[in-house]
């Protein structure tokens, strides 16, 4: 079967390199998409969520992503992302309280500042990813 | 003899510093891990980074941004010179302040400003050069959001126009005894024709974006910017700790040797003392048995 290789790069240190893949979601700004092999090249930002890869042997793997870009290169992808996290590594309980801290505080959303808003909005959605991740796991 | 007793000061005190150095040595050792594991962690994503802005913006010409464009009218330029805050790690500051010293010679058609990450060199030239602000972070190896901070008051000068060129001037790793110090313009980012050319040649094929080339370089060349200054300062923590363990390490050999040879003039010392009092000894009782 066709394949081509992962890479996913962090700040902090590589997740993947050159993990054989024959299909993956990644998810963008504009919504997911699904890249399979001989993709057309293609580049694009990425936003907050979970990338699903299919490996070669059949396995699923899920990592975190956030703000970043994804490029499609003949046969490899790369995948630049501000954070990323295994299943195995989320602190489901932790999540949980961060979800309900940042809804608490957009629920009383009249005393924010833009800035303020945009910033607990973001910490929600990531918080919810995790969950999503985490449960997945 | 006192020569004797001066000579076992200086070799218990020697025996101090040994111990001072291969303790800094080892916690040297420890740091240096840890900062090649962040720097080497870090080179892909940065390298990616860039390289990716700087094909996107070869392959689309008439992209351009406050960020690319030349300014040679706008003399005005900040090095922002990375070096340490403390001392005994050998060469690594004196590179680094020489480095600056040579540039602020050279350089003369520019008007360059110095602002300074690290104390120890900003002591040595601040009277030299004309020398700007100095960062500090909470800890010696700042985390992405300081540098962050740094940044974008960095790029806010040179998106309002007020300089027209930001260069950064650090250490930057090659392994524990090696590093090499380096000049990196930051802004504007100049991708060079050739270069435009070699990227082309190389990408017969256009990308398909999304959304669109002009949105993803907005959102990334300000975030090359800050990676390239963060990358730079774990560059510098690395070759810091490198030079510091590699200095250290000399040090200790150098109170070994200098402890071997006190021992070994104060072994011959004690030796001649008691020669002589044997001497002594034998002569009397000899003329007592007359």
């Amino acid at each position: 079967m066709a394949a081509f290789k992962l890479n996913l790069f962090t700040p902090k240190g590589n997740v993947v390199k050159g993990l054989e893949c024959s299909d993956i979601t990644v998810p963008t700004v504009r919504g997911e998409i699904n890249i399979l092999p001989d993709h057309t090249h293609i580049l694009t930002e990425l936003g907050t969520g979970v990338l699903t890869a299919k490996t070669s042997d059949g396995a699923v793997r899920h990592f975190s992503v956030t703000a970043g870009l994804c490029r499609v290169m003949q046969d490899t992808v790369t995948v630049l992302s501000f954070t990323s996290e295994k299943p195995e590594q989320i602190d489901i309980e932790r999540a949980k309280a961060a979800k309900a801290k940042a809804a608490s505080r957009l629920a009383g959303e009249s005393n924010l500042s833009d800035v303020e808003l945009i910033k607990f909005r973001r910490k929600l959605e990531r918080a919810e990813m995790r969950l999503r991740l985490g449960n997945l796991y | 003899m006192a020569n004797i007793k001066g000579l076992k000061i200086r070799i218990k005190s020697t025996k101090g510093t040994f111990k001072i150095t291969k303790a800094m040595k080892l916690v040297s050792a420890a740091k240096l891990n840890k900062a090649q594991m962040k720097i080497l962690g870090m080179r892909p994503y940065a390298t990616e980074l860039e390289q990716t802005v700087r094909t996107v913006s070869a392959l689309n010409k008439d992209y351009s941004s406050v960020y690319f464009k030349e300014n040679p009218a706008n003399k005005q330029s900040i090095v922002l010179v990375i070096s340490s805050d403390k001392g005994l790690c050998g060469s690594y500051n004196s590179a680094v302040t020489k480095a600056t010293r040579r540039l602020a010679k050279e350089k003369t058609d520019e008007n360059l400003k110095f602002f300074f990450i690290g104390k120890k060199t900003r002591d040595l030239v601040h009277k030299e050069v004309n020398a700007g602000k100095i960062y500090k972070f909470a800890k010696a190896d700042a985390t992405f959001e300081e540098v962050r901070k740094v940044a974008d008051e960095l790029s806010t000068l040179f998106t309002t126009g007020e300089v027209g060129k930001v260069y950064v001037l650090y250490n930057s790793f090659q392994s524990a005894i090696a590093f090499e110090t380096k000049l990196k313009q930051l802004l504007p980012l100049v991708v060079t024709d050739e270069e435009k050319e070699q990227l082309a040649a190389k990408f017969p094929y256009d990308y398909k974006y999304e959304p669109s080339a002009g949105s993803i370089l907005d959102t990334l060349v300000p975030e090359v910017f800050v990676t390239s200054i963060y990358t730079a300062v774990l560059d510098a923590v690395a070759s810091e700790h490198g030079a510091r363990m590699s200095a250290m390490e000399n040090a200790s050999k150098n109170c070994k040797e200098m402890i071997r040879k006190l021992s070994l003039k104060m072994n011959k010392l004690r030796q001649a003392k008691i020669t002589t009092e044997l001497a002594e000894v034998v002569s009397g009782a000899e003329s007592l048995n007359g």
